[in-house]
């Protein structure tokens, strides 16, 4: 799909608390050996969508090193491309860093003539989408804009989303905000374009003060330009919006197999990371493991429940590590115990025997510390 | 300016010793280690000896070893000066012959070695498994002047008979070569790893291919006649892990010496340097279930372990289903271990599938393969 470009808008609006305070949501850790953006770039790649942009707000050299080699994504990196795009007058003037005036100050990417239609979409949605049928829809409904959304009986995991609704033609008659639970159709934040319009919205955004960036864009669009369709995605989604939220989503995943074999198990539909060098994961004669996601480079030897461990993690003998989530290199070394924990990178447990969190509030250690 | 070493890899055997194993592969692409393959430890050891290009001559099945191999960049070979080129037996004005021995495969690749101008040649064989930089063996083959350095490693006097055995003088100049002896002078071993000076290698070869008589072997026509021209050889003794996986018993032994219990620290640390570099799979984190038992194991990415797996290494994409149990065996990629299954003591080769409730080899006595 030549004619397509893909631009994932990181201006997301959600965060992971003290997990993204330092890095943004889309190269955070995720199932253990993924970032959040590695979803996003491998559906767009299987969706054989071979002109990506990222959209960085900031952070971005966290950004760079996660994506670093390209090659991983694209299906032939002569012919397509992925770039990380900046908006470095938003770096001296923050109230302008806007997703809105990133696009504008890399316009080159949009004068590619090939290319027809843009999609944005963004990393905070974890879901298993085709993009490629989203186009082919977005084409066959003849409207120059398109927004993507998901049906759910209770909303109140999609607090901070838009909402959508939908009359009988598919056309989007409203779009709003609100903190009921309740029945509703979720905006995944992922729209098809015309690049035409698109273009013609660019020039105008400097004019318009209610299109300050692509989510009021959105709203302007189906208020005073045009119909919009609307496009309904079935497959399964979890919207990444606070740390508490990233703690369940993930261990929620250890119990439903379903899911795992549906994001991870098709051969059809394969998400691409950056690879490592680390060896085979080791369990020593007295591990006991169950029920955990475990990531190569890691040598257990205690006890491992419930729990989803990152790269070149080392579990000592006598350490018990329980319904927790340990990001690379880390250490838990003989006699702790940690429970309802989000360690983050290269930390290190000795001193503390007992590290308790709860289930509904995990304790957050920060890279680095010893505890 | 530094002296300029080609390596050259020897990857051309049938290994019928591995049955079914290489069967549609050649022995150095078998897969080992839950990860890796054969040639990885080799190509690993080349890049780790800081050494750029290298060829890889093959011959037996050379499709899937070549796809493979490909340009070299699981092992860094695509630098700036970097090449790895697999060289398969080809036509050229004197027509097409296979590869007739050793010596014949490096002769009929002169015109590679004579593009790059190497000051020395470092020829290897494809199908050892060890951790090692030849730096030191370059140097000591440099320093001392010889026209050809062969490793030596000591084996026990009762296998001696087994391998080409080398004797030396007091500076470790070689004396004497006999392949397999009878009644042994000597247990040092040649390793097949040797370091020629370019154009001393180059006169041999050349040489050697007009001798009709000659089965155009290193070990049993180059060596030999060097040693008659009364040429400096010298043997450089290598101590460490190094193991030959030729058989099936063999191959076996080796990956169980890979299990933590066993404590073999200078083969176990592939990602410490000399780093064993491979093609990391696209792969999910290795999930454990909650009724799994895993004891003294390694494990690669993307297995599934929901029975028990005791004292084995499991490759990437295995399954291991319900109440199923495999105990000391070595699971190849993708194989299946069906529900209440019981394997002892087997090589289970890549995508075999052993049926709900089968039972193999239930004694353990011998070393089974189900491929």
């Amino acid at each position: 799909m030549n004619n397509v470009l893909a631009l994932i808008d990181l201006y997301e609006n959600c965060d992971l608390g003290l997990l993204t305070r330092d890095r943004p949501l889309a190269s955070t850790t995720l199932f253990g050996r993924y970032a959040f953006i590695d979803f996003a770039l491998s559906n767009l790649s299987n969706s054989g969508i071979d002109n990506i942009c990222v959209l960085a707000k900031n952070h971005s050299n966290s950004i760079y090193k996660h994506i670093g080699n390209t090659n991983t994504y694209l299906a032939n990196p002569k012919t397509g491309y992925l770039s990380i795009l900046i908006n470095e007058e938003g770096i001296i003037n923050p109230v302008f860093n806007t997703d809105i005036n990133n696009i504008k100050e890399n316009d080159f990417v949009l004068y590619d003539d090939k290319v027809k239609y843009v999609i944005i979409t963004n990393s905070a949605f974890i879901m298993k989408m085709d993009y490629k049928k989203i186009v082919e829809d977005h084409i066959k409904s003849g409207k120059q804009v398109s927004l993507v959304y998901k049906k759910v009986e209770e909303s109140s995991d999609f607090s901070k989303c838009m909402k959508l609704v939908v009359d009988n033609l598919n056309c989007v008659q409203k779009i709003y905000q609100d903190q009921k639970s309740s029945r509703a159709n979720i905006l995944l934040d992922t729209m098809v374009i015309d690049k035409s319009l698109l273009l013609e919205l660019l020039v105008k955004s400097s004019q318009i003060s209610a299109m300050i960036n692509v989510e009021s864009m959105v709203a302007y669009l189906v208020n005073y330009v045009t119909r919009v369709n609307a496009i309904e995605f079935t497959g399964f989604v979890r919207f990444f919006d606070s740390l508490e939220h990233y703690f369940k989503y993930s261990l929620d995943l250890l119990n439903n197999p379903k899911v795992l074999k549906e994001l991870f198990q098709d051969p059809e539909w394969t998400y691409y990371t950056t690879t490592h060098n680390s060896h085979p994961v080791l369990y020593g004669p007295n591990a006991n493991v169950s029920n955990s996601l475990i990531a190569n480079g890691t040598n257990i030897e205690g006890t491992v429940k419930n729990s989803i461990i990152s790269r070149d993690v080392t579990v000592e003998e006598g350490a018990i590590v329980e319904n927790s989530i340990i990001f690379t290199h880390t250490t838990i070394k003989r006699g702790v115990h940690l429970k309802n924990v989000i360690a983050d990178k290269r930390t290190i447990f000795e001193n503390k025997k007992d590290v308790y969190g709860t289930e509904s509030h995990p304790l957050y250690f920060p890279r680095g510390v010893i505890v | 300016m530094a002296q300029k070493v080609v390596a050259m890899i020897l990857a051309g055997g049938k290994g019928t010793r591995l049955k079914a194993l290489t069967k549609k592969i050649a022995k150095p692409a078998v897969h080992f280690g839950g990860k890796y393959r054969i040639i990885d430890f080799s190509l690993s050891n080349v890049a780790n000896s800081d050494i750029t290009v290298c060829g890889v001559l093959t011959q037996y099945e050379s499709a899937v070893l070549s796809n493979y191999v490909g340009n070299g960049s699981t092992w860094g070979f695509d630098g700036v000066n970097g090449k790895c080129q697999s060289l398969a037996p080809h036509q050229t004005e004197e027509g097409a012959n296979w590869y007739n021995g050793t010596a014949d495969a490096i002769y009929q690749n002169l015109d590679f070695l004579d593009d790059e101008d190497p000051d020395y040649v470092l020829i290897l064989s494809g199908d050892h498994i060890y951790k090692t930089t030849y730096n030191d063996m370059i140097d000591l083959h440099i320093s001392s002047g010889a026209v050809c350095t062969i490793s030596v490693i000591e084996v026990p006097w009762e296998e001696a008979s087994r391998f080409g055995i080398l004797e030396v003088d007091s500076n470790d100049q070689i004396t004497k070569f006999v392949e397999k002896p009878k009644k042994p002078q000597s247990n040092l071993a040649s390793m097949g790893i040797y370091v020629f000076s370019y154009k001393a290698l180059r006169k041999a070869l050349v040489e050697d291919a007009k001798d009709p008589n000659s089965s155009h072997d290193f070990g049993s026509n180059i060596i030999p006649t060097l040693l008659a021209e009364n040429k400096k050889i010298m043997a450089y003794r290598f101590s460490g892990y190094w193991r030959d996986v030729g058989t099936l018993d063999s191959l076996h032994a080796a990956n169980m010496e890979l299990l933590p219990s066993m404590g073999k620290e200078d083969i176990i640390h592939f990602s410490e340097f000399p780093t064993v570099f491979s093609e990391d799979t696209h792969s999910m984190p290795q999930f454990v279930g909650k009724d799994a038992i895993v004891d003294d194991c390694l494990i690669n990415q993307g297995a599934i372990v929901l029975g028990q797996a005791i004292e084995s290494v499991i490759s990437n994409e295995v399954i291991i289903d319900e109440k199923a149990k495999v105990v000391r065996s070595y699971v190849m990629p993708g194989a299946k271990i069906g529900k209440g299954a019981y394997v002892e003591k087997a090589i289970v080769g890549p995508n075999a599938e052993i049926k709900d409730g089968e039972v193999i080899n239930k004694d353990g006595k011998e070393v089974v393969l189900v491929a």
